[in-house]
């Protein structure tokens, strides 16, 4: 069934085995993100770069054309707020590397590489979506370690390398989650946090001296933690900070600013109260607008144009859908938004070019741009509408395919009882 | 309580005496108890000849409460009119540009050509879309309120695996703060259920999302109560844990089956005593006739069992049985079983594998409650598929689109659309009103409340959704909510309604 459902693109992912390639997008409404939309745009991809994006882009006659009249061409999604790869069932702790059990809450020294599983049955459901990467991070304890930054590639081209891109940054659990992890209490995590720094610091400078069992230091965090922070303090990786309440926020934002370090902050359920104190900090910021209940009392104030009115005062926000298994919710996450008050195209950059920005992928991925990783969907319509789907995901130049374990069980069954009549859009 | 005051006091008389045992066969052991006390021989030897037959009044809270203490809603008053508005009539069809009526609290018109009263309240709704109010079938709102600290976790009575004899209704807060995003979002009737721990989690209610004093006040009036259940992973791990029965989906089934095995003998029980009561009452009421002397002794009561009167209830139809339950394989299991036991099932809830037997469930006229898209929470839950509900649908049968979640509930017209179009791109045919029929007719069904409310037709509450544009649309707004004719929600009013949770805060006035 999956070669029929993959019928009208097959023969071009056929053709793109054999490389080196180039593709041309020919027709569609592109949205560049850097740039201003080109309407009937062409856009140029050699190898896994693009090569030209533009209205009067002439095409190589050795050039696989993708058709895109009457589409819409972005680059591909970026989910920032998952642990996509790292699990399969969440309950089953054997097919979940992102819910850490250990008993200590500082796992700087977890890297989410080095489990994440390209295979998975996650990664097509989102792929099928537009989303083309992702921020995958482990979660749990007070700095749960550090996430990375991943291609939602087909795991059986092994051409295209490994899906890790790089370390996007290293996760730190405040507010309530945060209080859970260590003694119930804010201040004992803040507490712990010192503490945790403190030692960072004394181990940079004294290195082994610091070690040492007789020497005048007494350390409480594991060397590997410490030399995993150390990039952390030199602004290399950015610290991403789960927080939602305001007064927690501005604690964060001090804080930030008193270390000097890079920042992102995850959650802000309460952001809007202190937006432009976030914007004043240059501080991104992850945010979901579908959560907008007080569903704890520090997400008391939280309301569905958070987005909105923290893009309002300034600050950039990244959109999320806050979901691994369904990383492919994040257009209608970014619809959203924009039923609450934020405009399409930030919508369209916070998902975009804002995560990878934020990530430190943006000299990569994030936009339709000269020389950046032809990441790219086109889509038959509005992104963030349901009627509309991704009918060609391209990752490093690469057409992809757009099924899933689910469209392959939902074809089992459709088939099974002889329930279509109508043609399959793939 | 009012109703044990009565009991108590009819206690003086032969004839309230007789009237008392009869209502305390259907009661309360408790109530019962309380009451023995105080009731006293009045030394008549002959009754009065009963005006009316004592009737069972069954469980206490489905007796007759007083209105005074509950002060149900009442509906709207005067005629309201919708002008132009596209009319999504759940009915599977709609009207371009129609006129719809409500008039105290009823529709009572729906059509092209419709007049409007003059003295009507006249909301013009061109190019906007006028939809039954949204159903939910799953909800724990009210027994898992937010903020969802351990205080507000009511809703699983996890101390026994069969807890046919609690009722959501008793936990239920109605100042729940996302009670007014539900109804922001176009939700006019919630079903609220008890959780899945249990193999037989009790009592779920039916309630209309407007009066905030008490959960009774917010019943749908004449909504049959629920039964929730629930077969798979949950109870076999909530129990196995505790090193407890079930630790396995065979002792799940085997806690129903002993359930309800016990609920028949028990049914039986009360049915040969109400037949003999009956008989009783016919002889001394021909005795009372002819001045006789009565000589028959008064048949005993069998002793009361609040669970097996739940499942006794079951079993006569007048409770419907909502089972949560993934697996298709269960799913079947569990039709074998109500076959086996004599109840039916109006809808499988969560049901991520419906449409593997999406033919057995349109045969069988059992709705399958679903979300759009959740999966791999757990290994049960693996199997999902985006168009779930559009297989269902397409081999005729009942899917209801559920939210379980006080986010998604705010949003069900967004996840029927994404099951919708997920079944489109597979290339099942299907149309937009069938999709709104997901969210409106087949959860009012599943409900037993179809009769009432559901679809826009003459007759049926007033409980509608004026949307500024197809609500299938990712961007479309309820502008305007009505339940029984009056508004709850209006767009340009913010937080026309609020709990009172939300008072002191800065979202106040404007979440």
């Amino acid at each position: 069934m999956i070669g029929a459902s993959l019928g009208a693109i097959g023969f071009i992912a056929g053709a793109l085995a054999a490389a080196p390639t180039t593709v041309a997008i020919v027709g569609g409404e592109v949205h560049p993100v850097s740039e201003s939309v080109i309407n009937n745009g062409t856009v140029l991809i050699r190898g896994e770069r693009i090569v030209a994006v533009g209205a009067n882009i002439s095409i190589p006659s050795d050039a696989i054309v993708i058709p895109a009249h009457g589409r819409v061409v972005t680059p591909g999604l970026i989910a920032a707020d998952t642990s996509l790869g790292l699990m399969e069932i969440e309950a089953e702790p054997s097919s979940n590397d992102a819910t850490v059990a250990v008993p200590y809450p500082i796992r700087a020294a977890l890297r989410a590489d080095d489990a994440f599983d390209i295979a998975s049955a996650l990664v097509g459901v989102a792929r099928r979506h537009g989303v083309t990467s992702v921020i995958s991070a482990p979660q749990g304890g007070l700095i749960s370690g550090r996430g990375g930054f991943f291609d939602l590639q087909d795991a059986t081209d092994f051409d295209l390398g490994d899906p890790f891109r790089g370390l996007a940054g290293l996760y730190l659990r405040l507010g309530e989650s945060g209080a859970l992890a260590v003694g119930h209490s804010r201040l004992a995590a803040i507490g712990a946090l010192r503490q945790f720094l403190a030692d960072v610091r004394t181990y940079s400078r004294e290195k082994k001296g610091a070690l040492s069992s007789h020497g005048p230091y007494r350390l409480y965090a594991g060397q590997n933690d410490l030399v995993a922070t150390k990039p952390v303090l030199d602004r290399k990786l950015p610290l991403v900070v789960e927080v939602h309440r305001a007064s927690d926020i501005r604690r964060v934002l001090r804080f930030l600013r008193a270390e000097r370090l890079r920042g992102v902050l995850l959650g802000a359920s309460e952001g809007w109260l202190v937006a432009k104190e976030i914007a004043q900090a240059k501080i991104p910021v992850v945010v979901d607008p579908q959560a907008n209940l007080p569903s704890r009392f520090e997400t008391r104030e939280a309301r569905s144009d958070n987005p909105a009115l923290m893009a309002r005062a300034g600050v950039e926000v990244i959109v999320t859908a806050r979901s691994s298994h369904n990383a492919g919710n994040l257009r209608f996450s970014l619809g959203n938004a924009v039923r609450f008050g934020l405009g399409p195209k930030q919508a369209l950059r916070s998902a975009t070019l804002s995560v990878a920005n934020a990530f430190g992928q943006a000299a990569q991925l994030g936009s339709l741009s000269v020389g950046k990783v032809a990441n790219v969907v086109v889509w038959t319509g509005d992104p963030f509408e349901p009627s509309s789907y991704a009918e060609h995901v391209l990752i490093r130049g690469r057409v992809q395919p757009v099924d899933s374990r689910q469209t392959r069980l939902a074809n089992r069954y459709i088939n099974k009882l002889g329930l279509r009549s109508g043609k399959e859009t793939e | 309580m009012l109703l044990m005051l009565r009991m108590c006091v009819a206690g003086r008389s032969r004839r309230a005496r007789l009237l008392f045992r009869a209502q305390a066969a259907s009661v309360l052991l408790g109530s019962f108890a309380a009451c023995a006390a105080p009731v006293r021989e009045a030394g008549i030897a002959v009754p009065p000849r009963p005006t009316t037959r004592p009737k069972p009044l069954g469980n206490p809270t489905e007796a007759k409460e007083a209105a005074a203490v509950l002060r149900p809603a009442q509906p709207g008053q005067g005629v309201v009119a919708f002008v132009g508005a596209n009319l999504l009539l759940g009915t599977g069809r709609r009207i371009l540009s129609g006129t719809l009526l409500i008039e105290d609290g009823r529709i009572s018109a729906v059509g092209q050509d419709i007049a409007v009263p003059a003295n009507a309240l006249v909301i013009p709704a061109q190019g906007r879309y006028l939809s039954p109010g949204l159903i939910d079938t799953h909800s724990h709102m009210g027994v898992y309120a937010r903020p969802e600290v351990a205080a507000h976790a009511d809703g699983n009575e996890m101390t026994d695996p069969t807890t046919p004899y609690v009722f959501s209704e008793h936990a239920f807060w109605p100042q729940d703060p996302a009670i007014d995003n539900a109804i922001a979002g176009g939700v006019t009737t919630i079903q609220v259920l008890p959780g899945s721990g249990n193999v037989i989690g009790g009592r779920s209610t039916v309630l209309k999302l407007r009066s905030r004093r008490e959960a009774r006040a917010m019943r749908f009036p004449g909504a049959p109560f629920g039964l929730k259940m629930a077969c798979g992973e949950n109870p076999k791990r909530v129990y196995g844990e505790k090193g407890r029965q079930p630790m396995s989906r065979m002792g799940n089934i085997f806690k129903l089956r002993a359930a309800f095995f016990a609920a028949k003998t028990y049914a039986d029980q009360q049915e040969r005593y109400a037949r003999k009561y009956r008989k009783w009452m016919e002889a001394l009421e021909a005795a009372q006739h002819s001045q006789a002397e009565m000589t028959k002794e008064e048949p005993s009561a069998p002793p009361k069992d609040l669970g097996k009167e739940t499942l006794a209830k079951v079993l006569r139809g007048q409770i419907l049985v909502h089972i949560h339950c993934y697996r298709a394989d269960e799913m079947l299991q569990m039709l074998s079983l109500a076959d086996e036991l004599g109840f039916r099932i109006a809808s499988f809830h969560h049901a991520t594998e419906a449409y593997k037997i999406a033919d057995v469930l349109a045969e069988r006229r059992v709705a399958a409650s679903v979300w759009a898209d959740w999966w791999g929470f757990k290994m049960e839950a693996y199997d999902s598929v985006e168009a779930n509900a559009a297989i269902v649908a397409t081999a005729g049968g009942m899917p209801v689109v559920h939210s379980d979640s006080p986010l998604g509930i705010q949003r069900l017209h967004q996840e029927a659309a994404k099951s919708l179009y997920a079944g489109r791109r597979l290339g099942l045919q299907l149309d937009e009103d069938e999709a709104i029929k997901w969210i409106t007719y087949n959860p009012a069904v599943a409900l037993g409340i179809d009769k009432y409310t559901g679809t826009l037709e003459v007759g049926k509450m007033g409980d509608v959704v004026l949307w500024d544009r197809n609500p299938l649309s990712i961007y479309a707004q309820a502008d305007l909510v009505l339940i029984d004719g009056v508004v709850v929600h209006d767009r340009a009013v913010p937080r026309m309604t609020k709990s009172d949770f939300d008072v002191g805060t800065e979202v106040e006035i404007l979440r």
